[in-house]
């Protein structure tokens, strides 16, 4: 079983090259930044709403509906880093009493198996933002349109599931 | 029925094949789902699990307390909370490894996670115990056991994942979890004790014990106020549990930087790994989902509930056969993934139940006790082999110690574990007497 990544226990992206030579590429650091001030947006609106509500006796009132949508911009911002990062949650176990060959064969079966669940991820998330786009759905509260964000998504499951397949051999 | 099992059957088998968990829960769940009602409404049933679940507010807890978590981790915190500990049974043997279970019970308390306290723990506990000579069985097993303490003693990511599956009052779910904690870390205590009586090679006689320091004094302070910030904050009406997250990350960050503990590198670490990390989760979740509604559309709760009835089982019979279940189910799959596919399944019978216990007549009792029972068994689980995503993780920390050897130490700290899950069965109130 493999990940002890559940919490930011990843080697350390210091040691260069190898499997986390990934890490430098300009995309990752991209993605990863942005990955960064969500986390830092969603805290912001979480202290903005909480303070001003007891202090100011003035909620945020967009609080809710801007979580929703930093948090999904946040997950789908950090899903091609786990996913290139060899990050889910997989069992490895069996694996340990067959040849390394027939190891690694199974590995790369095991990420196309993922690619093509990620590519069909991607192909509904499209279909959801075409519609969005048709019928102008936009957010309760803030009125903000759906469908950039559904358009995020679906190309954050693309680039995954190319990930999937480019993925480092993680043993 | 049969389909179900069948399409249970196929998950584990891909998921032995190393498809990540939470591509083969979609996968076996989206195919069982058109297989039932046809491609168009499975394809719109994927789509909707994956873009919704992004947009689950409830589930902005999942990056935050991951943050929180990382950056205390990151900010020398748990060192302090070990050195602090090992004043107190420093003069023991196996006074390291009682710090280690009793620093690991501190940390769970600013972290949700098992994994990442079993992982933050042994780069803090287990140079000490080598340095002094402990055995290594004796030091991963502490800290093995130690780090399932993550997701029972608030806060805890699967605790919340519990309220939102079953609709429980979070906050209540938490107060819930301190008893069984602190009970657990009393247990694991007396399972050092009884180790080191049994086998004294385990663990040298004498450590020396050094006078506490002014950072391990801060360190202690510093998880008190914070656990009494998000808990105060919770009970006082201040917050929900879901803005404790941010809230707590947002205190997490300013203890950090007051105390200087955070370098720019440590931070920027924090921020990539909890978003890598919530991703992760978050792919699970939406597996999970898919798979459950497969499951649910199936009809396998509705089947259990009638052989339940059918054969006039009783409830506490019921109640070890789930128990069973998840030990024999905790062996193969990952925690998140056993309790986001089990709890809709099991949830529906268990409330159905009438236990005879005036206590747990009343519905909202009955589902916060069978919470923490799910999430102790989970705890279990995480050390029970073939597959303990602890025993994992610090394999993957600690590469020179072999998986047989983790195993061989945490025996004793599973068997203080069963003893647990039976108390906390038996005595109800141990779970829901902070609650009432």
């Amino acid at each position: 079983m493999t990940q002890p990544d559940a919490g930011g226990t990843a080697p350390s992206p210091a040691s260069s090259g190898g499997r986390w030579g990934h890490r430098r590429a300009l995309w990752y650091r991209l993605l990863a930044g942005a990955s960064a001030l969500l986390i830092l947006a969603l805290i912001g609106v979480t202290c903005v709403d909480v303070v001003g509500r007891y202090l100011f006796n003035h909620p945020f009132g967009g609080a809710y509906e801007l979580t929703q949508m930093l948090l999904a911009a946040l997950v789908f911002a950090a899903l091609p880093l786990t996913s290139i990062d060899g990050g889910h949650v997989e069992v490895d176990l069996a694996l340990h009493l067959l040849s390394r060959p027939v190891q690694r064969v199974l590995g790369r079966l095991a990420g196309a198996v993922s690619a093509v669940a990620l590519a069909y991820f991607a192909y509904r998330l499209v279909l959801i933002g075409l519609d969005q786009i048709h019928d102008g759905t936009r957010s309760a509260s803030l009125a903000l349109p759906m469908a950039p964000l559904a358009f995020l998504a679906a190309a954050s499951c693309a680039v995954s599931s190319v990930a999937m397949i480019l993925r480092r051999e993680t043993q | 029925m049969t389909i179900s099992l069948i399409a249970l059957a196929i998950l584990l088998g891909l998921v032995f094949m190393r498809v990540p968990i939470a591509f083969a829960m979609a996968i076996v769940g989206g195919i069982g789902f058109a297989m039932l009602r046809g491609w168009a409404p499975a394809g719109a049933m994927v789509g909707n699990a994956v873009f919704e679940t992004g947009l689950n507010y409830s589930l902005s807890v999942v990056p935050l307390f991951i943050f929180m978590g990382n950056v205390l981790a990151g900010s020398g915190i748990a060192q302090g909370l070990f050195s602090a500990a090992d004043r107190i049974f420093g003069r023991m043997r196996g006074g390291l490894a009682m710090a280690t279970v009793l620093s690991c019970g501190g940390f769970s308390a600013v972290c949700g996670s098992s994994l990442a306290t079993a992982a933050t723990m042994s780069k803090v506990a287990m140079p000490s115990m080598r340095r002094f000579g402990y055995s290594d069985s004796l030091a991963t097993g502490a800290i093995a056991a130690g780090g399932t303490l993550g997701i029972l003693i608030p806060p805890s990511v699967v605790l919340i994942i519990f309220g939102l599956l079953t609709e429980a009052d979070i906050g209540k779910l938490f107060l819930a979890g301190i008893i069984p904690g602190i009970l657990g870390i009393i247990g694991y205590l007396l399972a050092v004790m009884v180790a080191v009586r049994l086998k004294p090679e385990l663990a040298p006689k004498v450590g020396e014990v050094h006078p506490m320091t002014r950072a391990d004094a801060i360190s202690v302070a510093a998880v008190l106020a914070l656990f009494v910030f998000i808990m105060a904050g919770i009970y006082g009406g201040f917050f929900t549990p879901i803005e404790a997250a941010g809230m707590g990350a947002a205190a997490a960050l300013v203890i950090a930087f007051v105390t200087g503990g955070l370098s720019r590198d440590v931070l920027w670490q924090a921020f990539v790994e909890s978003a890598s990390a919530s991703a992760m989760i978050f792919a699970i979740v939406i597996g999970a989902e898919i798979f459950s509604n497969f499951v649910t559309f199936a009809g396998l709760p509705d089947a259990l509930a009638d052989i339940v009835e059918d054969q006039g089982m009783s409830p506490w019979l019921v109640l070890l056969l789930i128990v069973a279940i998840y030990m024999v189910l905790g062996c193969f799959l990952e925690s998140l993934s056993m309790i986001l596919l089990t709890v809709p399944v099991f949830y529906p019978l268990i409330s159905g139940l009438d236990f005879g216990v005036e206590i747990l007549a009343d519905p909202d009792a009955l589902v916060i006790w069978f919470a923490i029972i799910v999430v102790v068994v989970t705890e279990i689980s995480l050390i029970t082999p073939p597959i303990g995503m602890n025993v994992f993780v610090l394999r993957s920390v600690l590469p020179d110690v072999s998986l047989g050897t983790i195993f061989s130490g945490v025996y004793v700290f599973w068997v203080a574990d069963i003893i647990r899950l039976a108390l906390i069965i038996a005595l109800p109130i141990l779970s829901l007497y902070l609650v009432t």
